[in-house]
């Protein structure tokens, strides 16, 4: 078990997804493949990054965890997501809206779409308060202002009676954040929670994340595509790409020793402000098509790297070293590391009983 | 409206002396009217861009930078008078362009060409790859016939698509394959300058270096002019010879890239350069955060657009509206510290 982290006491993850899938089927009788056999875990309080392109899966990984993605077409052919222990596929519709907003909740991207324009925040807050605890109006009142308050919103108590077209995208951005911690929730997975939004206001938004990880005591699952904002947030990075999970890395490994030549890539070709590049390096090819994946792995079509092997087969997700997994055959192909692959499997499997 | 006139010689003589202008924006000024009522009568003034000079190089790339809402594509649609001014002027190559009619404008936009942030948005779905690139070239009455075709061609190649995605229809293209045909199509004319209105914005990450190396290479090859506009701060350093940062429609620094990115001079240049995240772990701490949004462009504050979320304001500031002046060699600022 030593394998996920040396230095903690309390090891056992929140939240583990193992092997997950969650295929779509389409009108013309095809399967697309959104998540394919991807696996993760997040420990409590942890701040966790999920990088990836458009297409990657990372948002469908998290609608997957709070059953929200549009079913049907959706549906999980496959893997286990377990919270606390216990597996949320087994839960029915009406023990996961127990769940959802009270142990797991989630920000989105465009706060404009997810907040409802005819209510006033206040009303939006405090409905899913009173939803989960057994307050009384009043109370629940109360804590809404205390939660805009706690997101930094000034003079909460008018704020508070706003209609969302009355706020500014940062402003409704902290409103989604006071919702979403409104409940204490053990899990915060938050979905492109600055895309939308400009830098001086990411950088509000931001500080904010963490502030609510340390007074509120939540792990933060960070969907992003800026490796800017998961150097400065997260503690551990999850890379994915076309539905599968490519390496999972402490973020200093990720930045200082990248494992996989996607991430070797991405690194090497994004513009940077603190070093100066003549030319930018570049990730040759185009994203793939979920509806039409390339076989073996999902990169070799634009990885330098790839032979035989990698056209037929995809690499398991395996560790070269304790907390970090990477799926490669340059990896576990590598002398040592077969032994590493059982000990990963094994690690996996006793994650998933414990 | 008499605001003081900004200090553009000066700037203009330096630039003069090295390189030979391709355009001059001296006082660039546009408010969007804002009607309510039966009689549509002007209840207010959207202050999109205000009093905003500089000039650009042949083979130049300025980049514009600034977050949302601070008129930098206004600014790149005026140019082109997609939008017509409201006052100020705007000098290509030598002759002033706002007087011109549609005839001669639709003309001169031979010569200056934009590209667009969303390649979905901006390509007709029903069109081929190839109309869509031969219709800049049918409307100015260019490489009719036989021509059109190799013509066609060669541009997909210039820009690293295959001569056969010509008959493809835009869906069935990737989104950077997408913005090729964008950047193909303001080619196809030959243009000397070309407005770039966040061209690798909507990209993926992996794919938006494939594109700014696209757009380095055709500059070199064709001479181009460049008047980069974007809002992240990381690809207009990368791309560009000189930055100008805006905000709520002013430009409050304009300096060569090495100069701004090493010695920012105006509150916030700096605090919009602390507040990107640096994908270096554990780079940075001193993280200079703004208080409070961007001000609403209807009704800007007195003074200094920035003064309200400054840290180091003054009673001045509140006041008088800080002139673009040159602190250092070629190094604007606009503002009252010194």
């Amino acid at each position: 078990m030593n394998q996920f982290n040396n230095n903690r006491e309390d090891v056992t993850p929140l939240l583990s997804v193992h092997e997950l899938k969650t295929y779509f089927r389409t009108e013309e009788g095809g399967v697309v493949k959104a998540v394919d056999g991807a696996s993760l875990h997040i420990r409590k309080k942890e701040i966790l990054g999920v990088v990836g392109e458009s297409g990657s899966g990372k948002s469908i990984t998290a609608m997957s965890i709070l059953r929200l993605f549009p079913s049907p077409p959706g549906y999980i052919a496959g893997g286990d997501i377990l919270f606390e222990n216990e597996s949320l596929l087994t839960k029915t519709p009406k023990e996961m809206r127990k769940i959802r907003g009270k142990d797991i909740s989630m920000v989105f991207q465009e706060p404009m779409s997810s907040l409802n324009p005819a209510y006033t925040v206040g009303y939006q807050i405090r409905e899913n308060i009173m939803l989960h605890q057994k307050v009384t109006k009043k109370e629940a009142l109360v804590h809404s202002v205390d939660m805009l308050r706690l997101v930094g919103i000034p003079s909460p108590e008018k704020k508070v009676h706003d209609y969302p077209f009355q706020m500014s995208g940062g402003m409704r951005q902290r409103v989604m954040v006071a919702m979403a911690l409104s409940c204490q929730p053990k899990l915060l997975i938050a979905d492109e929670p600055t895309t939308a939004l400009d830098v001086t206001i990411q950088a509000q938004i931001l500080r904010l994340i963490l502030d609510t990880r340390d007074k509120v005591g939540s792990a933060i699952m960070l969907i992003t595509h800026d490796l800017g904002v998961v150097a400065e947030v997260c503690e551990r990075v999850v890379v994915m790409y076309s539905g599968k999970v490519l390496e999972v890395a402490y973020v200093k490994d990720l930045f200082n020793n990248p494992t996989h030549p996607y991430t070797q890539g991405l690194l090497m070709a994004i513009p940077r402000l603190d070093e100066t590049r003549p030319r930018l390096s570049i990730i040759p090819g185009s994203i793939p098509n979920p509806a039409n994946m390339p076989n073996g792995c999902r990169f070799h079509p634009r990885c330098q790297y790839t032979d035989e092997r990698c056209r037929t087969e995809h690499p398991p997700l395996v560790s070269p070293k304790p907390g970090q997994w990477v799926s490669c055959w340059r990896v576990s192909g590598e002398k040592g590391v077969e032994s590493n692959v059982i000990a990963a499997t094994a690690a996996t499997a006793s994650t998933t009983k414990a | 409206m008499s605001l003081p006139q900004q200090p553009l010689q000066l700037q203009q003589q330096k630039l003069n002396s090295r390189k030979e202008l391709l355009l001059e924006v001296k006082n660039l000024t546009k408010y969007f009217p804002i009607n309510r009522g039966i009689l549509g009568r002007e209840v207010g003034r959207v202050h999109a861009v205000e009093h905003i000079s500089f000039s650009i190089a042949k083979g130049e790339t300025l980049g514009l930078v600034g977050e949302s809402g601070c008129g930098k594509s206004t600014t790149g649609r005026l140019i082109l008078r997609l939008l017509e001014p409201t006052s100020g002027d705007i000098i290509f190559h030598g002759q002033r362009i706002n007087d011109l009619n549609q005839n001669e404008m639709r003309k001169l936009r031979k010569e200056m060409q934009i590209i667009f942030q969303d390649p979905m948005a901006s390509l007709n779905p029903r069109m081929t790859v190839g109309d869509l690139i031969a219709e800049p070239m049918e409307v100015h009455g260019i490489n009719k016939g036989q021509n059109k075709d190799k013509y066609i061609k060669e541009l997909l190649d210039a820009v690293g698509l295959r001569p056969n995605h010509m008959y493809c229809f835009p869906r069935e293209l990737s989104g950077g394959m997408r913005q090729r045909i964008g950047i193909a199509r303001a080619l196809s004319l030959k243009p000397r300058l070309i407005i770039a209105d966040e061209p690798v914005s909507a990209l993926d990450v992996s794919i938006r270096s494939q594109i700014i190396n696209l757009l380095e290479d055709l500059q070199e090859e064709f001479n181009l002019t460049y008047l980069f506009i974007a809002h992240d701060m990381s690809v207009v350093k990368h791309i560009s010879d000189r930055v100008g940062v805006m905000y709520l429609g002013k430009i409050v620094e304009l300096a060569p890239k090495p100069l701004l990115f090493a010695n920012p001079q105006h509150p916030y240049t700096q605090a919009l350069l602390s507040a990107i995240p640096i994908p270096t772990p554990g780079a940075k701490q001193d993280h200079i955060i703004l208080e409070g949004d961007i001000p609403n462009p209807i009704n800007p504050p007195s003074g200094c657009h920035f003064h309200t979320r400054c840290r180091y304001v003054m009673e001045r500031c509140r006041q008088e509206v800080p002139l673009l002046k040159e602190k250092t060699s070629s190094h604007f600022v606009a503002c009252h510290l010194d």
